[in-house]
């Protein structure tokens, strides 16, 4: 008698083996193709896992919005994401290569460089000692990125004042070599090995505006802008190639010389789409792509040099408009990218800095 | 002969196993990925900058209950905000400690109209002309000109024609620069018959802001329509449609280059290329312009700008031929 649990399934556990021939053909062909498909699951399994390492790795690495993969689109403009307050009319940021440190130097209130994380938490303040004066107008700022010392300009004093990452006061730089004529240092920028470019807007616009290049030890290699060819030369920025991008803020034009200092390419003032109207930050991101705030415009214009052989940028977007609500720009000045694929924009009449990306 | 339960094959199992650990590994790994990136990549974007301010302006309220320009500043948030009814609230406390208190009265008289409470609208827009209309700068008052204004926009709304353009006038007698008075001018003119005051009005009002406001050239589209003049008014109707189609806008206007309008509808085919980005195709439009009218100074400067030469066009028509032109569109 065959034993019942009370629940035996319906097919009774054979008593007589089939015959033979059936056996063969329903026995054998069964495990064949139930293994055939429990392969392909784990194979599509073990492509999930292998995606989802690549993926985990690739971020670890980069730590970059997955918009931001290698092969994807990257001509197109960012999203607001966030802002950071609490300075009184900011006007240059720069932005530690991770993102971890903000600094935003004010030009009102208490005159200080706000030091943010990367949550826009304030974490410190900079200042110069008193020995170096009593009255301080911090404008552009940037980060040396072979030492990360903080170099931030003094419209009031006309100096540049050096700060190591932990917002230690170091010296004043001093540059070496002869600058010809007294200087004002406005816009700020590094080049990977350490180069320093300061835009200088001393004298008249037909004869002192130039951009100065020191070498990583702050002797002057080169002046850059032939008398007359820039007018108040604003932000500046080091691209992929070398080559310096600079707003020549009062001839409405972005101005790109290669380093030997030879102007290789401009955008132009206009109302068409891509031109300028009053640029002033400059920055560029590891994409490639160059950032122009056009201040006059209330908006940041993206265009895109990424490894192009063609000099010319071509213009790929613009973002913001003018206001008040998140998003929206009231007098934008100088502004930085991080390696992850932000980018910070002093919004200077809103007393913010928004922080846009991918 | 009893036979037992074929079980799985060790192979079988082994499959088994390693897919149910794979998927494990791949909700943990998901999950896990999922948590480190939102973590890594969302920043709360905490309140925004017109939130702030209205707590701003709250705080200070409540520090300073009785400031007035706490209030006011108070008021025009809400109002700002769309917080109708808040504002209302705020100019009514500022009135009953001040009841002359103008920028109020104002604030109020926008906030009522913004509800389509016209005729307590212009209860109050009334005080304010009362009040400020012979006073000793009258006749520089902004506050003055803004309730002429906002009673000759109310009247308009409510088909008082005649009254609007009372109120318009003196409106614009004390800002005679003012395009939204003249706007709402060339208006309530084409409503009360007279197209020719009203194209005037219209012409006055782009002159302050020439681009990028359209109706006025809708406007002038009907205006010039009643007026029986057909060139002016499909070169308005070109205008009008560069706001919503500029492609449509430039066949419109190309349409016009050979007739009276030739050098305006030029110059606007030049505008919207350039605005298009098309440099090029501006400059060929502006040396076009050159070739009926040599010292126009909106293609010289433009062409200045543009960083060409001031050249005509080598299809240059006989001097008289603005209404003949024989010039073309680019291909």
């Amino acid at each position: 008698m065959t034993p019942s649990n009370g629940t035996t399934s319906a097919v009774p556990e054979t008593a007589t083996p089939p015959p033979v021939g059936d056996d063969s053909v329903a026995g054998d062909a069964a495990p064949t193709k139930m293994s055939t498909k429990r392969k392909g699951i784990l194979a599509a399994l073990l492509v999930a896992l292998l995606i989802l390492a690549v993926l985990f790795g690739w971020y670890l690495m980069n730590r970059k919005p997955l918009s931001q993969l290698p092969g994807l689109s990257q001509a197109k403009a960012p999203h607001y994401e966030f802002s950071i307050y609490g300075t009184t009319k900011p006007l240059g940021v720069a932005v530690s290569p991770s993102g971890d440190r903000i600094y935003v130097t004010e030009e009102a209130g208490q005159n200080l460089v706000h030091v943010y994380d990367h949550t826009g938490k304030q974490v410190a303040t900079l200042k110069p000692p008193s020995s170096t004066g009593p009255i301080h107008t911090p404008t552009y700022v940037a980060i040396n990125p072979t030492t990360q010392d903080v170099y931030v300009g003094d419209r009031s004093t006309y100096k540049i004042y050096i700060y190591s990452a932990k917002g230690t006061y170091l010296r004043t730089f001093a540059p070496k070599g002869n600058l010809g004529v007294a200087w004002e240092p406005l816009g700020l920028a590094f080049g990977p090995d350490g180069t320093f470019y300061v835009t200088d807007t001393r004298g008249t616009t037909t004869t002192g505006h130039r951009v100065l290049v020191f070498s990583p030890t702050g002797t002057l290699v080169r002046s850059m802008g032939a008398p007359g060819a820039l007018a108040f030369p604003n932000g500046v920025a080091v691209d992929q190639h070398g080559n310096i991008n600079v707003a020549d803020s009062n001839h409405g034009r972005l101005v790109i010389f290669n380093p030997a200092g030879k102007i290789i390419a401009t955008i132009g003032q206009g109302v068409g789409s891509g031109d300028l109207g009053l640029p002033r930050g400059v920055a560029v991101d590891g994409a490639g792509r160059l950032y122009v705030v056009n201040t006059s415009e209330q908006q940041v214009q993206i265009y895109n040099d990424a490894s192009s052989k063609v000099v010319t940028p071509t213009y790929i977007a613009t973002f913001g408009t003018e206001g008040q609500l998140d998003g929206t720009f009231e007098y934008p000045e100088g502004m930085a990218t991080d390696t992850r694929a932000h980018i910070y924009i002093a919004d200077r009449e809103n007393n913010r800095v928004q922080v846009w990306g991918y | 002969m009893k036979m037992s339960r074929r079980s799985p094959s060790v192979p079988d199992r082994t499959f088994s196993r390693l897919m149910r650990l794979g998927v494990l590994v791949l909700a943990v790994g998901v999950a896990a990925f999922g948590t480190i990136y939102f973590q890594d990549q969302h920043v709360a974007a905490g309140p925004s900058l017109v939130d702030r301010q209205t707590s701003s302006a709250e705080a200070a309220v409540r520090t300073a209950p009785n400031n007035i320009t706490a209030r006011l500043e108070l008021a025009a948030t809400y109002q700002s905000e769309k917080r109708l009814d808040d504002a209302l609230t705020q100019y009514n406390i500022i009135l009953k400690a001040a009841k002359g208190n103008q920028a109020a009265l104002l604030g109020r008289g926008s906030v009522l109209t913004a509800q389509g409470n016209l005729t307590a609208a212009v209860a109050v827009y009334h005080t304010v002309t009362v009040e400020l209309s012979t006073g000793e700068f009258a006749g520089a008052d902004p506050q003055l000109q803004q309730a002429y204004y906002s009673l000759g926009s109310i009247a308009l709304t409510q088909g008082k024609t005649k009254e609007a353009i009372t109120e318009l006038t003196a409106a614009l007698k004390i800002n005679a620069q003012d395009s939204d008075s003249l706007y709402l001018m060339g208006i309530a003119q084409l409503k009360a018959g007279a197209p020719q005051v009203a194209v005037d009005a219209f012409n006055q009002a782009l002159q302050f802001v020439p681009t990028g406001w359209c109706q006025p050239w809708s406007q002038l589209v009907l205006a010039y329509g009643k007026l029986h003049r057909a060139p002016q008014a499909a070169y308005a109707a070109g205008m009008a449609d560069t706001c919503k189609s500029p492609a449509k806008a430039k066949t419109r206007l190309a349409a016009l280059v050979k007739g009276p309008e030739a050098v305006n509808a030029m110059l606007a085919i030049a505008l919207i290329a350039e605005t298009q980005g098309s440099n090029a195709e501006a400059i060929t439009w502006y040396r076009k312009v050159l070739t009926v009218d040599r010292t126009n100074v909106a293609a010289l400067s433009s062409l200045k700008q543009l960083g060409a030469g001031t050249t005509p066009a080598k299809t240059s028509p006989t001097p008289k031929a603005a209404g003949s032109s024989t010039t073309q569109g680019p291909s």
